[in-house]
C-alpha cells in the first residue's frame, strides 16, 4: 500500500513539502509522518496540521490527494520512486528531481521540473509556466528526463533547457524554448510568440495551430524533410497514451534553423501543409 | 567604568613586540588599558583565555562589500543565493542571504564570526557615496569605511594635464570630504576613461589617455604626491593597469617606479604578477620574485595580496575593460556601468577551477607573494574579496601558510605545468602565529594609519579575537571561541550575541577653499546633478569618527 497523504485542512498560505521525500518517510509509521516539519509561509509546521496520512511508503509510492493547488514543491528532488498527485499541484513539482516518476491527475503550478536532471513527470492536466526551465539566474534548465502534459502550457517552457524532452498536447504560451541549449519541446497546439529566441542546440516541434507559426527574422528556413528520429519519439509518446494525431507521423516538416543571435545550431520544425 | 579582563591567554600582538606570551588584557570603556598595579583587583567580567590565543581583532584592507557595484552583483547572482545557506534571524541577528556577496547584515556577522572587527570597501566612486554609507550603517559590528575611486576622474585628469598641483590637492581634498571616504584609490588609471570613450584600454603606463593628453604613469605620479602632501593615513591605494593580462608584471613594475619614491599600496599584486604574452595565454607564467625584489628594497611600497581560491565567485570591479574581458573568458552574464565624470564598473561571474593551468598559477602566484615577501610589516592578507574568493577562505589561506604540507598536497593535484612556472613548490617557508596575526590585523591597520586597530597596547580599541588552538588551523581560525568588539564580547562559541552598528571612519583633510569655485564651475558644466546636493551631509553618518593624517596636513 502506499503512503497516502490527503489534505484535510487546506491553507491560504502556501505549504513547502520538499521534506516528504523517500529518504525521509521510507520506514516511517503514519504517525512519524504526520510529524515531518513542512514550512508555511515563513514558519515550520508538522504535516499531520494539515493532511492526514495512511499507508507507508515502503513500496516506494506516494500518493497526494485533496485539493493541493497550493501545496508547493511536491516530489522537489526526488531521485526515486513514483508520486502521484491526484488532483491539483502547486509551484515547483519534481524541480530537481533526478530519478522517479511523477503523475499529476489535474493540474500542475509554475516551474514544474525545473532543472530536473532525470525521471519523468506527466501532467494530465495544464501545466503553469517555466515547466524544465532554469530558475531566474541559473546557467542551465533541465538537463535530462521528461516532461509530458496532456493540457496547455505557460509561457517559457524549457528556458535555458540543456537535455531531455518536454511535449505539450495543447497550447503552449510565449518564449517556448528561449535560451535552449540542446533538447526536445514539442507543441501539438498552438504555440504563442518568439518560440526559440535564443535558443542554441535543440529541436522544437510545432505541431499545432491554425496558422503557421511566426518566425522571428533570426531564423532562417533551411528546406523540407522526413526526420527519421522524430518519428520514432512520436510514436514512443503515442505508447504512452499520449494523443499523436497520425498524420504527423508521415508528415514533412519544414525545418527554421537559428538563433543566429547566438550559436544558430538549433531548429524549429513545422510540419508542411499535405 | 565597567572593565573586562580576558586572563591566561597565548597573546600575539606583534605591534607591541609580544609574542606568544601568556599575559592578561585588561579592557576600560571599549578601549584596551594597562593592567592595573594592584594584582587583587578584580575586572566586573573575566574571560578566562587559558590555553586559547588571543590576537588583535582582523582588519581587511580590501574588499568590496558595500554600494551599487555590490548591490548589482547580489541581484545578478541569485542562482547562488538559491542554494547558499542563509542567515537565520535571531534575537541578536537579521535573516540574510550568502554566497560570493553576502547581503549587509549577513556580511557584518561573517566577518566578526570570522574574528575581523574592521573592514574596508575599495572602489566608492564618488556619486555613490550615500549609498555605501546607507549600506554600511546597515553592515552590523564591524569597523568600516572605503577609498574613493579617483583615477579616471576627469578633473583630476585636467589637472595632471595642467600641471596644477595645487588645484589637484585641493579636489582630492575636497572630495574626501565630499564623499566621507577614507582614502584615494585608483582603478587602472585612466584605462577605464579609454574603455569608455573608445572600447579600448591603457595598454601600458605611458600610453595617452585619449582627450585628456595624460598617461597612467602621470596620473600615479601626481595622485601619489597629492596623497603624500596631504599626510593622509593611508597611502595612494593602486590596482594598475592590466589587471589579469599576462605579461603585466612590466606594467606593475613600471607603475611602483612611477610613484617616484612617493608611498603606495600595490592592491591585490597577485593579479598583476603575470608573465608572457597578453595575446597567449599558454605562455603563462609568474613574475613575483621579480617584482617581491623590488618590493622588499623600497620602503615606500605596501601590497596586499588578492589571493584566488578555487570554486565559484564574483568579480566585481571599478575596471570595466577588465569586466568585458571576464565575461568574454568566461562567457557567463556580465554587468556594466559608467558613473559619469568618475569611474566605471563591470561584474562578472567566475569560476577559478584546479584544473584550468592559469587558475592553478594565479593561485600559485597568490602564496609565493606572501612566502617571498621579507617584511612581512609590508603585505597584507586579502582575496579581493570576492574577487579572488570570499573573505571566508581566510583562514585556509591560514592553513597554507603555515603549513608546507597542505600547500604541497594541493600543488600535487593542480597542473604539472605549475612546478615549472612558479617557484611556489621550491618555498619551505612556514608561517609562525605571529606572522599570521601581522598581516591578517597588525600591518593592515599600519598600512592603514589606524593607531588604534591592530594591537593591544594600552589605549588600543578592545577589538580582541581569542581563538581556541587545534590541531586543524583552518578549523581554528574558522570558529573563534570569543570575538571581542570594542570591549564587548560580540560572538562567543560561534554566535553573533550582539549586533551593535560599529563605526564608520573617514578623513577631513584641509584645502584651499579658494580652489572650489574652480570645481564648481567644472562640476555645473558636466554633471547630472546639483553641486549643493553632491557633498554627503553630516545627517548622512551615524557613529564616524576622523581619523587624522599622518602630518599636520590632514
Amino acid at each position: 500500500m502506499a503512503l497516502e497523504i490527503t489534505l484535510q485542512t487546506p491553507s491560504t498560505i502556501p505549504l513547502e513539502v520538499d521534506a516528504i521525500g523517500f529518504e525521509a518517510v521510507r520506514g516511517q509509521s503514519p504517525d512519524d509522518v504526520k510529524r515531518t516539519l513542512v514550512q508555511r509561509g515563513n514558519k515550520q509546521t508538522p504535516l499531520g496540521e494539515f493532511f492526514d496520512v495512511q499507508g507507508s511508503a515502503d513500496d516506494d509510492e506516494i500518493v497526494w490527494s485533496g485539493d493541493c493547488a497550493n501545496v508547493k514543491r511536491i516530489g522537489t528532488r526526488l531521485a526515486f520512486g513514483r508520486m502521484r498527485v491526484e488532483g491539483n499541484t502547486g509551484m515547483h513539482l519534481g524541480a530537481e528531481m533526478t530519478g522517479g516518476e511523477i503523475v499529476v491527475e489535474g493540474n500542475a503550478g509554475d516551474w514544474a521540473g525545473a532543472q530536473m536532471r532525470g525521471g519523468s513527470i506527466r501532467i494530465r492536466g495544464n501545466a503553469g509556466h517555466l515547466a524544465g526551465a532554469a530558475y531566474r539566474g541559473g546557467r542551465k534548465g533541465m538537463s535530462g528526463g521528461e516532461i509530458i502534459i496532456d493540457g496547455e502550457a505557460g509561457n517559457e517552457i524549457g528556458n535555458s533547457m540543456r537535455r531531455g524532452t518536454i511535449a505539450i498536447g495543447g497550447r503552449a504560451g510565449d518564449f517556448l524554448g528561449v535560451g535552449m541549449i540542446a533538447g526536445s519541446i514539442f507543441v501539438f497546439g498552438e504555440a504563442g510568440i518568439r518560440q526559440g529566441a535564443g535558443m542554441k542546440r535543440g529541436t522544437i516541434g510545432l505541431f499545432g495551430g491554425e496558422r503557421p507559426p511566426e518566425m522571428l527574422p533570426t531564423f532562417k528556413a533551411a528546406g523540407v524533410f522526413q526526420p527519421t528520429w522524430l518519428r520514432v519519439y512520436l510514436r514512443e509518446l503515442r505508447a504512452r497514451g499520449f494523443a499523436v494525431p497520425g498524420e504527423l507521423l508521415e508528415a514533412t516538416y519544414r525545418r527554421y534553423s537559428g538563433d543566429f543571435l547566438e550559436l544558430g545550431k538549433g531548429e524549429i520544425l513545422v510540419p508542411v501543409a499535405a | 567604568m565597567t572593565t573586562l579582563k580576558i586572563s591566561g591567554g597565548t597573546i600575539f600582538d606583534p605591534a607591541n613586540g609580544v609574542d606568544g606570551d601568556v599575559r592578561d588584557v585588561w579592557i576600560e570603556e571599549g578601549r584596551i588599558v594597562a593592567p592595573p598595579g594592584d594584582p587583587h583587583q578584580r575586572a566586573d567580567k573575566t574571560v578566562d583565555a587559558t590555553g586559547m590565543v588571543v590576537m588583535p581583532g582582523g582588519v581587511d584592507m580590501h574588499c568590496h562589500i558595500a554600494g551599487p557595484k555590490v548591490n548589482a552583483a547580489r541581484k545578478m547572482r541569485p542562482e547562488e543565493k538559491r542554494t547558499s545557506p542563509p542567515v537565520r534571524r535571531t534575537p541578536h541577528t537579521r535573516s540574510g542571504t550568502t554566497g560570493s556577496v553576502p547581503s549587509t547584515f549577513a556580511t557584518g556577522y561573517l566577518y566578526a564570526g570570522l574574528g575581523y572587527t574592521t573592514a574596508f570597501d575599495a572602489a566608492v566612486p564618488p556619486l555613490a557615496a550615500r549609498h555605501v554609507l546607507e549600506e554600511l550603517h546597515d553592515t552590523p559590528i564591524i569597523d568600516k569605511g572605503f577609498y574613493v575611486l579617483m583615477g579616471n576622474n576627469h578633473y583630476i585628469m585636467q589637472q595632471v594635464r595642467a600641471g596644477e598641483p595645487e588645484r589637484l590637492k585641493a579636489y582630492v581634498a575636497w572630495l574626501l570630504n565630499a564623499t566621507c571616504g577614507y582614502a584615494v584609490k585608483l582603478v587602472n588609471p585612466g584605462g577605464v576613461e579609454v574603455w569608455k570613450s573608445t572600447g579600448g584600454d591603457a595598454r601600458s603606463i605611458d600610453d595617452p589617455v585619449e582627450h585628456f593628453g595624460v598617461s597612467p604613469r602621470q596620473i600615479v605620479r601626481d595622485v601619489a604626491q597629492a596623497v603624500d602632501r596631504l599626510g593622509l593615513p593611508h597611502a595612494v591605494h593602486i590596482h594598475c593597469n592590466n589587471l589579469g593580462l599576462p605579461g603585466n608584471w612590466q606594467t606593475t613594475l613600471e607603475t611602483m617606479r612611477a610613484l617616484e619614491g612617493h608611498r603606495g599600496h600595490l592592491t591585490h599584486i597577485q593579479f598583476h604578477s603575470y608573465g608572457g604574452d597578453p595575446d597567449d595565454q599558454a605562455t603563462f607564467h609568474s613574475k613575483v620574485v621579480e617584482l617581491v625584489d623590488y618590493v622588499n628594497s623600497h620602503e615606500n611600497l605596501t601590497v596586499d595580496v588578492g589571493q584566488v581560491m578555487f570554486g565559484e565567485t564574483t568579480s566585481m570591479t571599478g575596471d570595466s575593460p577588465l569586466g568585458y574581458y571576464l565575461h568574454k573568458v568566461f562567457g557567463r552574464k556580465w554587468f556594466s556601468a559608467d558613473t559619469e565624470m568618475e569611474a566605471g564598473c563591470g561584474i562578472v561571474p567566475v569560476e577559478y577551477r584546479d584544473k584550468s593551468l592559469v587558475h592553478s598559477l594565479q593561485w600559485a602566484i597568490g602564496l609565493e607573494w606572501y612566502l617571498l615577501a621579507t617584511d612581512p610589516w609590508r603585505i597584507a592578507m586579502s582575496t579581493d574579496h570576492p574577487n579572488g574568493g570570499s573573505f571566508l577562505a581566510y583562514p585556509e589561506i591560514i592553513a597554507l601558510l603555515m603549513d608546507r604540507g597542505r600547500r604541497r598536497d594541493v600543488v600535487q593535484r593542480l597542473p604539472a605545468a605549475v612546478r615549472d612556472r612558479c617557484t611556489l613548490a621550491d618555498l619551505d617557508r612556514e608561517y609562525s602565529m605571529q606572522e599570521i596575526a601581522i598581516v591578517t590585523r597588525a600591518a593592515p591597520a599600519r598600512m592603514l594609519g589606524l593607531t588604534r586597530k591592530g594591537h593591544l597596547g594600552p589605549g588600543a580599541d578592545a577589538d580582541i579575537t581569542v581563538y581556541q588552538p587545534d590541531d586543524d588551523i583552518q578549523r581554528m581560525f574558522e570558529l573563534p571561541r570569543y570575538v571581542i568588539h570594542g570591549g564587548r564580547i560580540v560572538v562567543d562559541d560561534g554566535e553573533i550575541r550582539s549586533s551593535e552598528e560599529g563605526k564608520l571612519f573617514h578623513v577631513a583633510p584641509g584645502y584651499d577653499e579658494a580652489c572650489v569655485p574652480d570645481i564648481r564651475e567644472w562640476f555645473e558644466r558636466n554633471y547630472s546633478i546639483q553641486f549643493r546636493n553632491y557633498p554627503v551631509e553630516a545627517g548622512y553618518l551615524h557613529e564616524h569618527e576622523v581619523v587624522a593624517g599622518r602630518d599636520a596636513g590632514c
